[in-house]
């Protein structure tokens, strides 16, 4: 049995990267279709909806996605504990469908609005920015981090401002929450650090039972030494410079993964 | 002049069309709705004496920036005669200035542009003889604002909407 999906709709673009991610961590993984038949994607213990352009974000980034059959198995999936990640559009096509940050009912209570810098649209962002993780031991997918850890990422994205219904409910939660911050570790409201307008500085966010994680930033492109650029002004660059780094840190989150599909 | 609105779309095939339509049909059932037509809307308020129509040719024949006429057409007017369609008019709740693109417009048009707004007018037709059960189909089934499995043409969170007939 295979441990993880990582399932391929119609215009994504970063399965393969995220392939490598998850193998790296000794776990097994397979890029199945989106039309895959409910039996075969019930085999799997994990799933994880990479990034891309599904259906070319017609209509809306994501949401074509969100209506597929293969979203209903994965609502249910997520209600019976079964970790599911969904990273950039695939953060996207979870926002869409409702399963985060409640599934209580069929609402949708979040959602990915365009990038918005100042009252002016911002464009699709290509970028490194600095993250921080509150409450990490609440989502399966971070708790090989610290609340102290200040951990660079690359974000690639025009819909990556985070819009909630109940903003406040959201920031009273104890539901891990990735938050831009700035290099030193502050979380600094305004632009650049917060490089899309997203309420509450969020960058990714979990559900209410932990394990479903949906983030705009691609932890994927992190996992390694040599994905990490020279120029940040980061120790992981620091020591990328130096030769002294290893691997890249984003590991700890496949790594989080793997070990809560060994203990289950 | 004060407001002006163009209603631009696809000449030859629309592929928003063509997924909204298909979601909507073979994955959210909702088999009422036979058709959807889609206008990108803008909506520009001009300080000029001018008139529509030269208004109209000053913004878009100088540039691409709200139409592209290899592919698209364009017009001022929303024919909101066909009886079994509702339009209605989608617009994002978020503040946007656009200054950028209003200079854009303003160095291509010559046309001073105190605000430009981008909204998506969809054209429901829906088989169904009453008007108002036509709109409440629209409302409740295509739109999206009661949750997942009740459409998606707009996202509650963000965005709002308005029947335009």
């Amino acid at each position: 049995m295979t441990d993880v999906a990582i399932i391929q709709f119609p215009g994504s673009n970063c399965e393969y990267e995220t392939l490598d991610a998850v193998q790296a961590t000794g776990l097994s993984a397979e890029i199945i279709s989106w039309n895959i038949s409910e039996e075969d994607l019930s085999s799997f213990k994990a799933y994880i909806l990479p990034g891309g352009f599904s259906f070319q974000d017609r209509v809306r980034a994501g949401v074509v996605s969100s209506r597929l059959p293969l979203m209903t198995y994965l609502g249910k999936a997520a209600l019976a504990g079964k970790p599911i990640l969904g990273i950039c559009n695939g953060c996207q096509i979870l926002a869409e469908s409702g399963i985060l940050p409640t599934q209580d009912d069929q609402e949708i209570s979040m959602a990915l609005a365009p990038n918005i810098v100042n009252n002016e649209h911002r464009g699709f962002v290509c970028d490194w920015v600095y993250v921080k993780i509150k409450s990490p031991e609440n989502n399966i997918f971070t708790r090989e981090f610290s609340e102290n850890d200040v951990l660079p990422i690359q974000i690639n994205h025009g819909e990556g401002n985070f819009k909630f219904k109940d903003k406040a409910f959201i920031d009273r939660s104890s539901f891990t929450k990735l938050v831009y911050c700035s290099e030193a570790g502050d979380i600094e409201y305004s632009y650049p650090v917060n490089p899309n307008g997203a309420d509450l500085n969020i960058a990714g966010i979990s559900n209410d039972i932990g394990n479903v994680l949906a983030i705009m930033p691609h932890p994927e492109r992190g996992v390694s030494w040599y994905q990490i650029p020279r120029y940040l002004n980061h120790e992981t660059s620091l020591n990328r410079r130096k030769n002294l780094l290893f691997e890249g840190p984003w590991k700890p989150f496949f790594v989080s993964l793997a070990n809560y599909i060994k203990e289950n | 002049m004060g407001v002006i609105n163009l209603f631009v779309s696809q000449k030859y095939v629309d592929l928003n069309v063509i997924s909204a339509n298909q979601a909507l049909n073979i994955y959210l059932n909702k088999h009422k709705c036979t058709n959807l037509t889609r206008f990108v809307h803008w909506v520009i308020d001009i300080e000029t004496d001018l008139d529509e129509n030269t208004c109209l040719n000053k913004l878009t024949k100088g540039s691409y920036l709200l139409c592209n006429p290899n592919k698209e057409e364009v017009s001022c007017v929303l024919d909101l005669n066909c009886k079994d369609v509702v339009y209605v008019d989608v617009s994002s709740k978020l503040l946007i200035e656009n200054k950028e693109f209003r200079y854009q417009l303003h160095s291509v048009s010559d046309l001073i542009v105190n605000s430009i707004e981008k909204r998506v007018v969809w054209g429901c037709k829906v088989d169904c003889i009453d008007p108002q059960e036509r709109k409440a189909y629209v409302e409740n089934e295509l739109l999206g604002v009661k949750g997942v499995s009740s459409g998606l043409l707009m996202n509650p969170i963000y965005e709002t909407y308005s029947f335009l007939n």
